[in-house]
């Protein structure tokens, strides 16, 4: 089923609708949890609440990219959860990767700065090309592996690599010349 | 509680449109023929030169790439793949062709101004013999190319591309390789004289080794330059790895004598005077500091100006604005530094409906001027005094009249076309 159907049938309210979501996007829900929280129970909550969210929060919302907004729920929960863990994140290296793109002790002090580096973060990705933006995402939202991402990207695992390392510089760079820290 | 890397938890928020793309399926290139037409360019030239091994061609479900080396599981690619359609995707298929062929990066194009440029950077649509009235090869006048290397060990690859240059010219090679070798690394720079056959399919006996760089990975990033190179000659690039380790990394070439430096990703601009100023008692910086930003000022721009005793850029196609409103790449209205001034305003465009920020900087002594202009996807156009502007998406530079503009679109989006459009309205063009 098609994404505007199964919103559409959520957005009325039909059963039918949560069974199609479930369905399609479980995997997907499950796999971005699973990137960050260690414990097969904490990821089966998570990925139950996100789809619970998904249902009380459609309408009002109406997304026009169901899994973008499936993706960006999933993400959430997981990362709340962890906060409230004491556990160390699943997918420490990618954690070690971005750490290149903030100093250590950097930490928004406040939800609009979060905002802000969000959007700005936004703003790097448009100034990246399709390709490079892809690679970006797929390896740090969707949690890829290097290899997983380099594959979808259809380069070779050290070219992505190589392309992530200049990508961290250049996003560290971007945000210090906007002022969000200081190296 | 554990501590989440802020870039992590933050990409949660990006634009859904972001996170969407990066999960759509790979397409079907369109661009087949310019690519694989590119790719025979290369081979042509690396058998003719007989220092590197044949480039071949693997065709995949997703694109093509260029591998070059004696193994048939090596690559040496300044390509992957091409993944958008023309009907979709008219820029990124352009953008990404141009990738896939040198790793150039460029502005918007159409599918067929993109032909045009493969043909006249010597990488004809059609295996077929360029032109003599096709310009030989790429002008470094307004580009910078990117190229991405990942070469087994002992390999060697050459640069899908031939070049001409200005007399005099020199390029600059700006190297960022990685790789945990130790072994040595070399540029080749070869060439050919232009009044021969600029038949690529010919034996290339004519082409000669001109100058050559070695470093180690202990220098594996840096700069150096080719100098002295002539008018009369057409050059190319050699990438030789003489390695026990493959390795990858990034090469960009650049023309370093005229207009684009890539050193810090800038722009040169050598058309700048020296600007005697007297800096207004309220504007001087205080308690002993080399310098003062003025960061809110509740003067129209030309009042500042007025004050400093300068003429504001403007014609009777804009209105001015506030300074305090102000983008982010530009929070200060006013700099004072020590060489230079630069004061910050903005104008609305009636004919775009838009608004810029500008900066004009004037500089009080001598100074070898870079400022932060991307090379890369550079549009250069010509004003009134003969200086160049550099032009990009949300983005221009130039000196006019010995003063350096920089404009950014103030809060949406502008295209080059725009861009060139507000230019055009200043009167300058």
């Amino acid at each position: 089923m098609d994404d505007a159907k199964i919103t559409g049938l959520i957005y009325g309210r039909d059963e039918r609708g949560l069974s199609a979501l479930k369905s399609k996007y479980n995997r997907l829900i499950m796999k971005i949890c699973r990137g960050i929280l260690r414990s097969e129970e904490d990821v089966e909550e998570c990925a139950a609440d996100t789809v619970i969210d998904v249902w009380d929060s459609i309408p009002p919302a109406n997304p026009d990219n169901l899994m973008a907004y499936i993706c960006r729920i999933a993400r959430r929960k997981a990362i709340n959860r962890l906060r409230y863990n004491t556990a160390a994140m699943r997918n420490s290296d990618l954690l070690t990767e971005l750490d290149e793109c903030v100093p250590y002790d950097y930490t928004p002090e406040s939800a609009s700065e979060e905002a802000e580096l969000s959007k700005e973060i936004g703003n790097w990705l448009q100034t990246q090309s399709q390709r490079m933006r892809r690679l970006f995402i797929l390896r740090y939202f969707y949690m890829d592996s290097v290899k997983d991402a380099a594959r979808t990207c259809s380069m070779t695992e050290n070219t992505a690599s190589a392309a992530l390392m200049r990508m961290r510089k250049s996003l560290k760079n971007y945000l210090i010349e906007r002022g969000m820290f200081y190296e | 509680m554990s501590r989440i890397n802020p870039i992590f938890t933050a990409m949660t928020e990006v634009d859904e449109k972001i996170i969407a793309e990066a999960k759509k399926p790979n397409r079907k290139p369109l661009i087949r023929m310019g690519v694989i037409a590119a790719a025979s360019a290369a081979a042509v030239v690396a058998l003719g030169f007989g220092v590197v091994q044949l480039a071949r061609i693997n065709q995949t479900s997703n694109g093509v790439v260029y591998n070059a080396g004696n193994s048939t599981n090596s690559t040496a690619r300044p390509s992957d793949v091409i993944d958008s359609t023309v009907e979709d995707y008219p820029y990124p298929l352009a953008h990404s062709a141009m990738e896939a062929i040198t790793g150039m990066h460029y502005g918007k194009i159409t599918p067929e101004e993109l032909y045009a440029k493969l043909n006249n950077f010597g990488i004809p649509t059609k295996p077929a013999i360029p032109s003599e009235q096709a310009d030989s090869g790429i002008s470094f006048a307004s580009l910078s190319v990117n190229i991405s290397l990942d070469i087994p060990a002992g390999a060697s690859f050459v640069s899908p591309f031939w070049f001409t240059v200005e007399n005099d010219d020199s390029i600059e090679l700006n190297r960022s390789l990685l790789s945990d070798t130790s072994g040595e690394f070399c540029i080749n720079l070869y060439r050919k004289p232009l009044s021969g056959s600029k038949d690529l399919e010919k034996p290339a006996a004519d082409w000669e080794l001109c100058d050559s760089m070695k470093f180690t990975f202990a220098d594996s990033i840096g700069w150096d330059s080719f100098t002295g190179l002539e008018d009369s000659y057409m050059y190319y690039l050699e990438f030789v790895n003489n390695n026990t380790n493959a390795f990858t990394g990034t090469i960009v070439v650049t023309d370093k004598s005229t207009d684009i430096n890539t050193e810090g990703n800038s722009v040169k601009l050598d058309n700048i005077k020296v600007h005697n100023i007297t800096v207004p008692d309220e504007f001087k910086p205080v308690d002993g500091e080399k310098s003062r930003s003025i960061e809110h000022i509740e003067m129209l721009p030309s009042e500042v100006f007025d004050k400093f005793g300068l003429t504001m850029l403007t014609s009777e196609n804009f209105t001015e604005k506030l300074n305090p409103e102000l983008n982010v790449n530009t929070k200060a209205c006013i700099y004072v530094w020590e060489e230079s001034i630069a004061i910050n305003y903005i104008l609305y465009d009636k004919n775009i409906s838009k608004n810029f920020t500008i900066r004009s900087q004037y500089y009080t002594s001598d100074a070898n001027v870079f400022l932060g202009a991307s090379g890369i996807g550079t549009e250069t156009i010509t004003l009134k005094d003969g200086s160049k502007a550099y032009i990009q998406p949300n983005y221009a530079i130039f000196t006019y009249n010995g003063v350096i503009y920089v404009i950014n679109p103030t809060s949406s989006d502008s295209d080059i076309t725009e861009m060139k459009q507000m230019i055009a309205d200043l009167g300058i063009l």
